[in-house]
């Protein structure tokens, strides 16, 4: 590839990752094009329907606006990574269990948005769910489903402590 | 500029960013990117066009402290709008904390930055107008030296202070003083083809009745940062609560000085009297919030 690339060395999904790719190339396509991590869509492309969360160490950032050049170091956590790596197990039990109603477009930025909360905020509320899913766009209207569904996953967790997850 | 011929810096001092933009004052600085990457969208190519030369803020970490005084909050400047909102509605001023909170969604504000947003947009007033009504001030520096200025000198088009080559806002200090209202509105404004909003700030202080100060800021994209002194000025020292004529009075002067606005009509228009419904609807909170204490 002619001009100038970049050396990126950054951990995914809990593996070490090094990458060669033009410091321009935006996390999305890095993760979809590179890795076949598909999980994180490309909805809008600017950062306003949320079908391309993915968590920046911890945080739950749009990956369409996130260059290579800036991902160098960083932690990266895909949808594909919250649902089977080990370090997410404890934060996987406050997380709905299956894949929400309507198209499916949006369920990995719903699960990624919420991860995000859980991960900051284990002890997250109604309102806190609420706030971090108002960034996510879903067309088939699925967002009280998706709220009952963390509420009920979270107080059923709460109330049977730890050892009936 | 295509972007494999792009050269990107990641200074990891703040010494050595300021010794690089200064080599480099044509470089683009990058910490967020929210307002950058939209803009350099190449079609539907899986690339950004960025320039030449990108200097990444991200890894500096004076640029991301913050520090408390018991006069002032001291935020870097490549802090993102939830790391500051996570310090709590008890530490930052309420106006402030309104703002922010206000600003896109949770993924848009883990990545937008006080800097960046104080800096790369005409638009976008939400911090601007609240920083500016608490008389926050924001730090320059450069391989040359350091200056402070006032939160409204940032703005276009007002009593514009241009960042000079090679200067970078690296802090904004926010005097914690305390007020008795605090009051922050943010209207859209996309319906009327503008990328914005109108943003009402103000802040005000009544120990005993009186008016002691009383601060107000709007900003929109016709109007870029918009604060009436002499409004200011003719409330101070007033008792409370303000009799209905004198506040009818007091919102047709603001009305005056708002003016005709700078956009086409149909948005100055809109924006002048939302601007004035919003400083009524204020002066009806004052006014209530005096009673409550009194």
């Amino acid at each position: 590839m002619p001009g100038n690339l970049i050396k990126l060395r950054f951990r995914l999904n809990e593996v070490e990752t090094t990458l060669q790719c033009p410091p321009g190339t935006r996390l999305i396509d890095i993760l979809r094009g590179h890795f076949g991590l598909e999980g994180a869509k490309e909805g809008c492309g600017v950062g306003e329907c949320g079908s391309c969360l993915v968590l920046k160490d911890g945080q739950a950032v749009n990956a369409c606006l996130i260059p290579a050049f800036t991902v160098a170091d960083a932690e990266i956590v895909t949808v594909e990574g919250i649902r089977s790596l080990r370090s997410f197990a404890e934060l996987r039990k406050g997380l709905p269990e299956e894949v929400f109603g309507g198209c499916g477009f949006c369920a990995s930025g719903f699960l990624v948005a919420l991860a995000g909360l859980f991960v900051g905020n284990p002890e997250a509320g109604e309102p806190e769910i609420r706030e971090a899913l108002s960034g996510v766009l879903c067309g088939c209207g699925n967002y009280p489903r998706v709220v009952d569904k963390a509420l009920r996953r979270l107080s059923r967790r709460r109330k049977y402590g730890r050892k009936r997850d | 500029m295509a972007a494999n011929e792009t050269r990107v810096f990641r200074p990891k001092s703040l010494g050595g960013l300021l010794r690089l933009y200064a080599r480099n004052p044509d470089a683009m600085l990058y910490a967020g990117g929210t307002e950058i990457i939209p803009h350099h969208q190449r079609g539907s190519g899986r690339h950004l066009a960025l320039p030449e030369k990108v200097i990444y803020l991200g890894a500096v970490p004076d640029l991301a402290r913050i520090s408390r005084s018991q006069r002032f909050l001291d935020i870097g400047a490549c802090l993102s709008v939830s790391r500051i909102l996570s310090m709590g509605r008890n530490v930052l001023p309420p106006v402030l904390f309104a703002s922010l909170s206000g600003i896109g969604t949770p993924s848009i504000r883990n990545l937008v930055t006080l800097g960046g947003n104080l800096c790369a947009s005409q638009s976008r007033g939400d911090i601007r107008s609240a920083l500016s009504v608490i008389d926050a001030q924001i730090e320059l520096r450069s391989a040359a030296g350091t200056r402070w200025v006032g939160v409204a000198q940032l703005a276009p088009g007002v009593e514009g202070v241009d960042l000079s080559p090679g200067e970078v806002l690296t802090r904004v200090r926010v005097p914690l003083e305390e007020w008795d209202v605090h009051h922050f509105r943010k209207v859209p404004l996309e319906g009327l083809g503008s990328h914005g909003s109108l943003c009402f700030a103000a802040v005000a202080h009544f120990p005993k009745g009186a008016l002691d100060a009383l601060r107000l800021c709007f900003s929109a994209p016709s109007l870029p940062l918009f604060r009436s002194r002499t409004l200011e000025s003719r409330l101070k020292s007033a008792r409370l609560p303000i009799p209905a004529k004198q506040a009818e009075a007091l919102v047709a002067e603001l009305r005056v000085s708002l003016g005709p606005g700078r956009e086409a009509d149909r948005q100055s228009g809109y924006v002048r009297a939302t601007a004035v419904r919003l400083a009524r609807a204020f002066l009806a909170e004052l006014n209530a919030r005096s009673l409550e204490i009194r």
